[in-house]
């Protein structure tokens, strides 16, 4: 190949290669600024951080972990709580918010009190997140 | 020269490309994923037979169990409205109630009323559970979403009524409010509020009773107004009156102790 063709082919390649870099830049951070979305409500949790004594209790020692809940609400005021299977008045409200809400970020602490770390791998609880959202 | 140069471009253009190609899967993969409803209001006329559908989506990367109960709303006297997890609405049956979608899997269920409600409307919660199939470190996390069910009365079967009971204050002249307990007596779920006129011992008093949504059915206590120590111990007449989507529906017109 001549040195013509070779300089016009990298250059065809580096074009290339900006442009899909730019396009991958542009889907992963460019915002919507307008239009009509459809009524939706989403809840995303990141990986739960592993249990680690916090502290203790007659009962037992505390254990907390965190995840990370990622809410989409369209319709308002949605409300993110946490508790175990039961009653939705022993929920725990973590967050609110007054408008519609979008990707809206909290952490959300797990807490679980056993006698051991032993005894807590030993147990399946299951915790619940819970997102609320538009009202009656 | 100039070749070697136009590579080096192409080289560097290209490291660009791949490290903003990885800032976006990036960005995708902050979230681990989760559970989606739509719509998060379902809104019908209360007509027997299909009322709509909810698309469920697991946009999570592993397997998911979902649940799904429509269940109805539970109103504190403070306003604070959760749905009663002990029931479910019979009249509203969905083709589906447990199911197992897979990663990135969606499913429809389609919800039904089996009957014209008595009250001639019907408001609930749609409650979905997503519990993963494949636990975290330790940790097992469920997803609840609770989303809205309104089935509305029709246009020419719409009531508008709100009946005042209790009229009382709580706390103190100093540090308080009046509220008056109401009852929505109607079928639609239009905020209930109005105006008030407090007058005695030479004070006056007018303010709005700001607009609060009570459920069919329920009594909550709005608040009419705050007592911040402008009204003197004593004696009060208290006449409110209560409006619904534009409309008188009730009121009340008392006499009160202020402590």
């Amino acid at each position: 190949m001549s040195s013509p063709a070779r300089a016009r082919l990298a250059s065809l390649v580096a074009l290339t290669a900006l442009l899909a870099g730019a396009c991958a830049l542009a889907r992963a951070q460019s915002p919507v600024t307008g239009g009509t979305v459809p009524s939706t409500l989403e809840l995303s949790l990141g990986e739960a951080s592993g249990f680690k004594r916090t502290g203790s209790t007659r009962r037992g020692n505390v254990y907390t972990a965190t995840v990370r809940a990622e809410v989409t609400a369209t319709d308002a005021p949605a409300r993110l709580s946490t508790g175990g299977e039961g009653d939705a008045s022993l929920m725990r409200s973590l967050r609110s918010w007054s408008e519609p809400v979008s990707h809206g970020v909290a952490t959300v602490r797990l807490r679980a009190v056993a006698p051991s770390a032993r005894a807590l791998r030993g147990r399946s609880k299951l915790f619940v997140v819970t997102l609320t959202a538009g009202g009656p | 020269m100039r070749l070697l140069d136009t590579w080096r471009l192409a080289i560097l253009a290209m490291a660009i490309g791949l490290l903003a190609a990885g800032l976006g899967a990036g960005n995708a993969l902050a979230a681990r994923g989760g559970l989606a409803i739509t719509p998060g209001i379902l809104e019908h006329v209360a007509r027997p037979g299909g009322v709509g559908s909810v698309k469920v989506a697991n946009t999570t990367s592993g397997p998911m169990t979902v649940r799904l109960a429509v269940r109805p709303w539970t109103q504190r006297r403070g306003g604070a409205v959760a749905p009663n997890r002990r029931r479910t609405l019979d009249k509203v049956r969905p083709n589906r109630r447990a199911f197992a979608l897979r990663a990135g899997a969606s499913r429809t269920v389609r919800l039904s009323l089996a009957r014209r409600p008595a009250r001639g409307s019907l408001y609930g919660a749609i409650e979905v559970t997503g519990t993963p199939r494949r636990g975290g470190k330790n940790v097992k996390v469920a997803y609840r979403l609770v989303s809205s069910l309104r089935l509305f009365p029709l246009a020419s079967a719409r009531r508008y009524r709100a009946k005042p009971r209790r009229l009382f204050e709580h706390g103190s002249v100093r540090r308080g409010a009046l509220l008056l307990a109401v009852k929505n007596a109607g079928n639609t779920i239009d905020p209930i509020g109005g105006r008030v006129r407090i007058s005695g011992r030479g004070h006056l008093l007018k303010g709005v009773v700001s607009p609060t949504t009570i459920l069919p059915g329920a009594t909550v206590n709005l608040r009419l107004t705050r007592l911040r120590g402008t009204l003197p111990r004593g004696s009060y007449t208290v006449a409110a009156r209560l409006t619904q989507a534009g409309r008188r529906v009730g009121g009340v017109k008392q006499r009160v102790r202020l402590r």
